[in-house]
């Protein structure tokens, strides 16, 4: 019987449903995105691409690194931008959790996406005066199926995005009803609601874009309003609202807020915010757009590449070209709707503004809006405003295309006389499924490169069962440590699985363990990450060093990535390499499918918390002091201390067991100055003349107008001009003290730059060498001389002269800490492979030439040793002379190549050249004579190139060889190459074109004829050149080393440290037994706000900042002065504001929803009494 | 000196990249002077906006690219003339 019942209620309810339009479209709109959802995700799998990763594998993983406001992944870094995706990854765990497959988890966020974006546009449009079923139903048509939701929502799987899509109709269609009833829990609702979406405010664009909207729909409000009602609520309601979401958003805004305003010098965001590079980017990306065509059919020219999946051409068709201006005339008709209430005007505004942003810098008005992008910080945000402001369009112009749909369907269904329900169903068909069918099949998740543009793989993603295994087996091993993933390479990957992913390296969603798998722009990961790649590649012997210092445990070589696309080593080299050089610390300890796991030796482990009493020291001007590691005799569990300003910065320079010393590249740059005089700018209008000073007054406006980029090199050609007016006029001494002038300034400059172009350079040497010429003519020799001088000083500043007197050719620069006995010694680098002398013969210290013979000479397997010299602190050079080269070619090639096309066929000769090393570069040089029609095309080629449709080899390396109308003798070429990465085999290809371009000579009656290969060849002619002196050869680029001797090694012992690691955010160190003044390291990214107790808690003073140092070359570490045994707390301080933060949030967001229950509970007794009174 | 000058004249060409924004200003500034002094009404702007885009639709299927951009950009300040007016002049 209660069976029955219910089926009786459930026949009223039903009954009730459809007899109710506005429910039968939402019903069926539900149905239809239903029926979406389940052909996307029909294969059972996940989907995922592109920089989110994969957020729907391994989620606890990823809930687990948000806990914190300090994340260990992968050696560290504040993680607060982030914390907004928790609500999702909460979810998302607790149901993988309970057994619930991912890709249902996703199919349900995109259906329930899809459902609250869409269902609120339908109701928006319900709101509109004159609505119809027709038009409501457009609106939301539209919004399912337009280009933006194809490729922004669907394509990209941007999260936040996704979760924009959705948010924003619902938060406008809730902030409006309160803003009309002038009731302030519509906004505690929306809050409320709004944590349910705060995936969008993942990055700061679309929290921007959330308030803007909102805001600007208050403002319009207000202003629309104002002359009849005087009525300030919008405004205030618009302030209530930014509280009671601030309050309420509390646990990340808190967080993310503290850690933007804090000053972290170069090493916080703003180190990454670049106002130029940002404008630079906008105009990039404007530029692609192409023109305001891409505005109105809503995508990018670039957005369905030509080449890129098997279904793209049908978008070049005349009936999808068509189509795609469908909803732009759709949406002007809609403009002629006859009411246009508030909202409707606003949307329409809103519409236009997007517009406008979207085209970015393009016309018209794009000058506009560059200079609004240039003024206001805040809106660098939206460096990609198709993306990202272009999100609002479709919820813009969704209402009035609705109602432009309806214009149209009226139009037509009276002019072709048809039923107008036969017109609806055939233009809404084809406007939007038929013209968007990559939404209804799924092809959507195809494109954009391998693996996607297969259309069987797209973008659905199975992680291989191996990765379960490795991850389950890495989880059971002790220690808190990390793992070295090899290849590595930048910030992405693309994994050959046999549905594989191309976008953000996965290594830290795949495993639960912080994983050095890839290299981002994140405080020191790209130097470490390179400083890996070049020990591995050169001396991977002590590759166990920087284990020990990044707290690596084991090392993982993976065999499924595409190394070909991402450009680097071929992960079965590594391996090999991998066996055979780091066998002696690391031992092969698992395989799990295309994973293999070595380990380091237990016994050379570095927990993540250790003790050190003796830094060694690592000083390199330019501050790529990890590349001296391998050289500083490390013996294990050291701690380095990297220094590149003056020594006397380092107060810890005494504590040093030793210091490595980089020395800076110096060239004595000469070159043949027949004439300097002639070489100077040509000036007409001399100081003497009357309009002298009109073209000082030009060459200071063009000076202003001058980019930063080109100032230095148009002043220095200004004070050659000074130099030409001088040669004119030596006897006026004014113009000789303002070139003195203008050259102190511009040496001032140049010596603090890092580095100096070396075009201006030589014509810096060319105006002192004209000077020298003028100076027997001046009336003031002395100041010539002083310039001279000042140059010469200028010159050793920038390392363009040797400080010493030296004729070698490779000269390096040192600054010396302290007085101390140091080795010279030289990175060999396989010098054997590539150099004829077998050791180095003579070199010269500060200008003094010392001769070593063999027996003085000893080295090791890695260097050369110079010998041991004592040094006093300052400045040293050390020159010695360029070794002899071995030519790399692996052919013996005759004196002269002759190469000429016979029958007006191309020739190609190809020449090998032996083993290259890919982390090195290499010389090529040749002469040619060019004897009849094309010169030759030299290219080299390797075994990785891409090649193209043809199946032609395309070259990373190609030479433009020069004609010369002047020269028709022998000429010389010369130049550099550094292989590509997963390179083996290379060889030089030479080409020799057959002369002439038909199309060029046959008049145009004719040339059609051309494409014809018979009559081509009567017009061709045989090429023909000679080639002789071909080398390939190795830069003798080597680096000088000095390492300071150790005469009495400090025996200090570093006290025990045991630690317990509370989170990524908080350490309980136990300190036992310390004798002597130590440093204290915790192996994380160095972060200033790190900060460290002498007690178990945070309670106390933490230790001041100057005892806190950046070590290792990235870590944190503390030199303590107390001995005996103690306790310590370390923290990340932050850690207190995001915990204050949550804290917060929740008591709010208690508070929250009590109001909103007290609220319902009093309306429902309001309502109830009143019924009741009736 | 005349080179001096002549040199000067020459770098005007630096700012032909912004000719067509002049050009566009002074449509718009001229065009809002009719709206303002001949009472043409937004349905006007938009239509001519409409016919505009249907041109610059041919021209794309027929690959004229310039033609395409240039009728569309009028087009898009048509449209937004339209809604302009649209917003601040009431219906009647």
């Amino acid at each position: 019987m209660k069976g029955f019942l219910h089926i009786v209620n459930i026949n009223n309810f039903l009954s009730k449903l459809f007899k109710n339009q506005l429910a039968k479209e939402r019903t069926f709109l539900i149905v239809l995105i239903t029926t979406l959802t389940t052909i996307w995700f029909r294969k059972g799998l996940i989907l995922g691409s592109g920089e989110s990763g994969l957020p729907f594998y391994n989620t606890s993983r990823l809930l687990e690194v948000l806990k914190n406001s300090w994340g260990d992944v992968p050696i560290g870094g504040n993680g607060s931008i982030a914390f907004p995706s928790y609500p999702l990854y909460a979810i998302v765990a607790f149901f993988q959790h309970l057994g619930i497959p991912s890709f249902i988890l996703q199919a349900a966020l995109y259906w329930f996406i899809f459902v609250v974006g869409v269902l609120s546009v339908h109701k928006i449009a319900s709101l509109i005066k004159g609505n119809s079923s027709l038009s409501r139903f457009s609106s939301a048509l539209f919004y399912i199926f337009n280009p933006i939701t194809h490729i922004s929502i669907l394509h990209r799987f941007q999260y936040p995005l996704i979760f924009f899509y959705a948010f924003m109709p619902l938060a406008s269609l809730i902030y409006l009803k309160g803003l009309k009833s002038k009731n302030f829990v519509y906004l505690i609702i929306l809050s409320l609601v709004s944590l349910i979406f705060s995936f969008s405010f993942v990055g700061p664009a679309f929290l921007e874009l959330f308030f803007g909207v909102l805001g600007f729909l208050s403002i319009f409000v207000f202003v629309s309003t104002f002359k009849k009602e005087r009525d300030y609520f919008p405004l205030f309601y618009f302030l209530a609202f930014v509280v009671i979401f601030s309050l309420l958003h509390s646990w990340w805004l808190m967080p993310l807020l503290s850690s933007v305003f804090v000053d972290l010098g170069n090493r916080g965001s703003v180190k990454f915010f670049n106002p130029s590079d940002n404008v630079s980017t906008f105009k990039g990306i404007s530029e692609q757009v192409e023109s305001v065509l891409g505005v109105f059919r809503l995508f990018k020219p670039n957005a369905y590449p030509k080449d890129d999946t098997s279904w793209v051409w049908i978008y070049r068709t005349a009936p999808f070209v068509l189509l795609s201006f469908f909803s732009a005339i759709a949406f002007i008709l809609g403009l002629f709707k006859k009411e246009k209430e508030l909202l409707y005007k606003f949307l329409i505004l809103v519409a236009f503004i997007v517009m406008f942003w979207m085209k970015g810098t393009l016309a018209p008005f794009g000058g506009v809006t560059l200079r609004i992008f240039e003024l206001f910080t805040f809106l660098h945000v939206f460096r990609n405003p198709f993306e990202k402001i272009g999100l609002l369009l479709p919820f813009a112009m969704a209402i009035p295309v609705g109602f432009g749909m309806v214009m149209i369907i009226n139009v037509m269904s009276s002019k072709l006389k048809l039923s107008k329900r036969i017109v609806s169903f055939l233009i809404l068909t084809i406007a939007f499924p038929v013209y968007m069918f990559p939404i209804v099949t799924g092809l959507a998740f195809t494109g954009g490169g391998p693996p996607a543009n297969n259309i069987n793989i797209g973008q659905y993603v199975k992680v291989p069962d191996y990765y379960k295994d490795a991850r389950e087996w890495l989880d059971k091993q002790s220690d808190v440590f990390r793992v070295l993933v090899l290849p590595i390479d930048g910030e992405g990957m693309t994994y050959k699985w046999e549905y594989g992913f191309a976008g953000v390296e996965l290594s830290n969603n795949l495993f639960n363990q912080p994983m050095i798998s890839l290299s981002t722009s994140n405080g020191s990961l790209p130097e470490m990450v390179g400083n890996i790649k070049q020990v591995l590649l050169g001396y991977p012997e002590k590759m166990w060093v920087l284990a020990q210092i990044l707290n690596i445990k084991y090392i993982m070589v993976r065999d499924d990535i595409d190394y070909l696309a991402r450009e680097t080593e071929a992960p079965s080299l590594v391996l090999s390499n991998v066996k055979k050089y780091l066998s002696q610390h690391f031992s092969e300890v698992a395989n799990f499918g295309k994973l293999t796991i070595f380990e380091l030796n237990p016994t050379e482990f570095n927990p993540k918390v250790f003790a050190s009493t003796v830094p060694i020291y690592l000083f390199d001007p330019l501050g790529k002091g990890l590349d001296l590691i391998p050289f500083s005799n490390a013996q294990g569990k050291d701690m380095f201390i990297i220094a590149s300003k003056s020594p006397a910065e380092n107060i810890f320079i005494d504590l040093a067991q030793k210091a490595v010393v980089n020395g800076v590249r110096i060239e004595n740059i000469k070159f043949d100055l027949n004439n300097p005089i002639e070489n100077l700018p040509f000036v007409s209008i001399y100081r003497d003349t009357p309009f002298y000073a009109v073209v000082r007054l030009k060459e200071e406006l063009e000076n202003q107008l001058q980019t930063v980029d080109n100032q230095i090199a148009f002043r220095v050609n200004l004070l050659g001009k000074r130099v030409a007016e001088i040669s004119h006029s030596p006897q006026n001494t004014s113009a000789i003290n303002e070139y003195f002038q203008g050259i102190k300034s511009l040496a001032s400059e140049l010596t603090g730059s890092k580095s100096v172009d070396r075009a201006i350079i030589e014509v810096l040497i060319n105006q002192r060498e004209a000077l020298e010429g003028i100076k027997k003519r001046a009336s003031d020799p002395n100041t010539i001389d002083q310039i001279i001088s000042d140059f010469n000083s200028l010159f050793i500043n920038i390392g363009a002269k040797s400080m010493y007197p030296t004729e070698k050719s490779l000269i390096r620069r040192f600054y010396v800490p302290k007085d101390s006995q140091y080795e010279i010694l030289i990175p060999k680098q396989n010098w054997n492979d590539y150099f004829e002398d077998a050791w180095i013969p003579e070199f010269d210290l500060d200008g003094k030439t010392i001769k070593l013979d063999s027996s003085q000479q000893k080295d090791d397997k890695d260097s050369f040793f110079l010998g041991t010299y004592k040094l006093n602190k300052g400045i040293h050079e050390v020159g010695i002379p360029k070794a002899k080269a071995k030519n790399l070619i692996a052919e013996k090639l005759p004196e002269e190549l002759e190469l000429s096309t016979k029958d007006k066929k191309l020739l190609t000769r190809i020449i090998p050249i032996t083993q290259l090393d890919n982390n090195y570069s290499y010389g090529l040089s040749f002469e040619y004579l060019e004897e009849k029609g094309n010169v030759p095309v030299v290219a080299i080629h390797s075994d990785v190139d891409f090649i193209d449709k043809n199946g032609e080899k395309i070259p990373r390396h190609g030479i433009a060889l020069i004609r010369s109308n002047y020269d028709f003798g022998w000429k010389k070429y010369n130049g550099t190459f550094t292989p590509f990465p997963a390179s083996g085999k290379h060889y030089i290809s030479i080409k020799i074109i057959p002369f002439g371009d038909c199309k060029a000579i046959v008049p145009r009656p004719y040339r059609r004829y051309c494409e014809d290969n018979s009559f081509n060849q009567r017009i061709m002619q045989d090429s023909s050149s000679r080639i002789r002196n071909l080398r390939v050869e190795r830069q003798f680029l080597n680096p000088i080393i000095l390492r300071e001797v150790v005469t009495a090694p400090t025996k200090k012992i570093s006290p025990k440290i045991d630690f317990e690691m509370i989170s990524p955010a908080r350490y309980k160190v136990k300190v036992t037994d310390a004798q002597n003044p130590f440093f204290l390291i915790l192996s994380t990214s160095f972060d200033p706000r790190w900060s460290a107790y002498f007690t178990t808690s945070n309670v106390s003073d933490p230790l001041p900042s100057k005892n806190h140092l950046e070590v290792n070359g990235y870590a944190n570490g503390w030199y303590i002065e107390k001995s005996g045994s103690f306790e310590m707390f370390l923290e990340y301080s932050p850690e207190r504001i995001f915990l204050l933060g949550q804290k917060f949030a929740l008591a709010f967001i208690i508070i929250a929803i009590l109001i909103l229950v007290g609220y319902f509970i009093r309306k429902h007794i309001n309502s109830k009494s009143r019924n009741e009174s009736l | 000196m005349l080179d001096t000058v002549i040199d000067n004249l020459s770098r005007l060409e630096d700012l032909k990249g912004y000719i067509p924004s002049i050009i566009q200003l002074f449509i718009l500034i001229y065009w809002i002077f009719i709206i303002r002094v001949s009472k043409v009404k937004y349905q006007t702007s938009l239509s001519l906006s409409l016919v505009l885009l249907t041109v610059s639709i041919v021209s794309q299927l027929f690959n004229f690219i310039f033609l395409a951009r240039t009728m569309a950009e009028y087009a898009f300040i048509s449209l937004g003339v339209g809604i302009i007016q649209l917003i601040t002049v009431s219906d009647s």
